[in-house]
């Protein structure tokens, strides 16, 4: 046995179950929104939490915009329109996030496809990045804050260049 | 530190291994699959595993349909052309573990080339089950139903109406009762 510390060990492992705990929690989020678990989902999300999007074109998911909180996230995910997509088959299809842990906050990037059927084909509905800020509360990481931002807009670029991973090298 | 902070230290530790060793079983299968490997692949399946699904509407999996045990999958694997460059593309699973036994769920989406295109051919929900034997963690059952099957939502909502991964503050478990 080296010179490690018994500390020095159970801050390590610490760190690799806050990881992991993050890694599950963001895997639950396709399942809870294909299947419509808007209850379930939200308790994953702190009460002052916010959704930052820009429009959507295509509305998907309604006609949601800007800055909104909780209530608005609810009425989002069981929307007519999300509904409506749900039932012809629909896949929230993310990536492996990477993630950045700092104490008791943390941030993840993630991509996010958005697959529908449509009249018997299947069709990439949208293609977002997602920016994930999480904190944890009450010994649970839940998330603080999603920035939503569609593949070729200006600040997409801009959320994965400033990843705390790679703006500090 | 007292025998009782080492045997939960142990625990924490074994609980992340199991997690690790789920994924990483996870990772060989659009691997494995869309090569061809289908011995070793089965090698991480029970002997007395199955797998429950519906007939592709596509035929992209072939004429296989219902709940068939590895003699089947074994076939079915090899049965399958790899001319169209056919790709599994995974989300990252969510799992869970209690004790000997796991869940996971995760989507796929089958692509394939089609001149110079590549086409999506299907979403896929699966809930894979499995179980720890003398040899590690292996596969017990695989439910795969397309996105747009009557059931594909009753396996998303079973993965969302149980607690996430939790390692605790006490770190005395990773499992949460």
């Amino acid at each position: 046995m080296s010179a490690t510390t018994l500390d020095e060990l159970i801050s390590r492992l610490r760190r690799v179950e806050d990881l992991v705990e993050i890694q599950q929690l963001l895997s639950t989020h396709p399942l809870a929104v294909d299947s419509g678990s808007a209850e379930f989902w939200l308790e994953f999300w702190t009460e002052d939490s916010v959704v930052d999007r820009l429009a959507d074109p295509d509305k998907h998911s309604g006609d949601f915009e800007g800055v909104y909180g909780k209530d608005s996230m609810y009425k989002e995910i069981t929307s007519p329109e999300l509904e409506a997509l749900r039932e012809g088959g629909l896949a929230h299809f993310t990536t492996p996030a990477e993630i950045v842990v700092e104490g008791d906050l943390a941030i993840a990037t993630n991509y996010l496809q958005l697959i529908a059927i449509e009249d018997g084909q299947y069709r990439l509905r949208r293609l977002v990045l997602s920016r994930w800020e999480l904190r944890r509360e009450d010994g649970a990481w839940k998330i603080t804050k999603r920035t939503i931002r569609p593949t070729g807009h200006e600040d997409t670029r801009n959320l994965m260049a400033s990843a705390p991973s790679l703006s500090r090298g | 530190m007292n025998a009782t902070g080492a045997r939960s230290l142990e625990d924490r530790l074994r609980g992340l291994e199991d997690l690790a060793s789920v994924q990483q079983l996870l990772a060989k299968h659009p691997i494995a699959v869309d090569s061809g490997a289908a011995s070793f692949w089965l090698g991480f399946w029970t002997d007395d595993s199955a797998t429950d699904r519906p007939a592709a509407a596509s035929q992209q999996g072939g004429t296989y349909a219902g709940v068939y045990g590895k003699n089947i999958m074994l076939e079915e694997i090899l049965e399958r052309s790899r001319d169209s460059g056919r790709s599994h593309i995974t989300t990252p699973a969510q799992i869970e573990i209690e004790g000997d036994q796991a869940t996971a769920t995760n989507c796929i989406v089958v692509i394939e080339r089609h001149g110079d295109d590549s086409r999506v051919r299907g979403t896929l929900v699966n809930r894979w089950e499995f179980r720890r034997t003398d040899r590690g963690w292996r596969i017990a059952r695989r439910v795969m139903r397309p996105a747009d099957h009557p059931d594909a939502r009753g396996l998303m909502l079973a993965a969302t109406s149980t607690q996430k991964f939790s390692a605790g503050d006490s770190g005395e478990t990773l499992i949460p009762e």
